[in-house]
């Protein structure tokens, strides 16, 4: 197969995108909606670090996919990936040690023994070793775009679904706040729901 | 303010994917990140009863 690297450096930008869709869909929509445990503020936060390591690859695929990726974008979107993990690490970091004193019941529901602040240091270390490999094989691993329109397509449903989940945190967490400059330390309800008298 | 701050984000990507232009794709990013930090030092109100 021709630039089999370049085309699994592609893959695994996917991939990295995919995975934190996937993670952030499971916090709102399994862990909030379905298990109705209100996202703190440090949550939230976490959700933003994610997003932000996230446009890196987001930066890396569009341009590969618009025959446009040069090794400056792709060390470019690596350095996001690198500093929003960093920025991550430290929030969850904080959130870890708010919680870390013995007898502690943490926040929130626990999997498989760790809480949801927890994974997402791991996610974050994760992304910091993935990049740091990239990087030891230099070029390598620059993304080259698949040719097959099937495979640009699913790239492409994967971008806009990243995109769309940062749209739907936007609006989910704008019902949670209301018109309040800050979500409380621990939220109970939809602030906005309350304002405009939906529930109580 | 999250609002706002995932209206950061949501623009950075927009201009990532509608605009190709690098000074712009960082700026906004940097923006997005520094403002969610931002958020998050808001947050951290007390120094933690810890010793390592």
């Amino acid at each position: 197969m021709q630039n089999l690297p370049g085309k699994l450096g592609f893959w695994a930008q996917v991939a990295f995108i995919g995975a934190y869709v996937g993670i952030l869909s499971t916090a709102m929509f399994v862990f909030q909606f379905g298990l109705n445990e209100m996202p703190c503020p440090l949550c939230i936060t976490q959700r933003m670090a994610m997003m932000a390591a996230s446009l890196g690859p987001v930066y890396i695929i569009t341009s590969a996919l618009r025959n446009r990726l040069i090794t400056t974008k792709f060390m470019v979107g690596l350095g996001m990936a690198i500093v929003g993990a960093v920025v991550g690490a430290v929030m969850s970091t904080r959130q870890v040690e708010l919680h870390i004193m013995p007898g502690d019941p943490g926040y929130g529901t626990a999997i498989m023994g760790l809480h949801l602040y927890t994974w997402a240091l791991i996610t974050f270390i994760v992304v910091l070793v993935f990049a740091g490999a990239l990087l030891l094989f230099g070029t390598e691993f620059q993304p080259v775009a698949p040719e097959a329109k099937w495979a640009r397509t699913l790239a492409w449903i994967v971008v806009w679904a990243f995109i769309a989940t940062i749209a739907i945190n936007m609006v989910v967490v704008f019902v949670e706040e209301g018109f309040n400059m800050y979500l409380p330390d621990d939220p109970t309800g939809y602030e906005l729901l309350k304002q405009l008298g939906i529930t109580k | 303010m999250d609002t706002l701050v995932f209206a950061l984000l949501l623009a950075a990507a927009l201009i990532i994917v509608f605009v190709d232009k690098r000074w712009l794709v960082v700026t906004s990013w940097i923006v997005a990140t520094v403002a969610a930090f931002a958020l998050f030092f808001h947050h951290v109100t007390s120094v933690l009863p810890l010793s390592f």
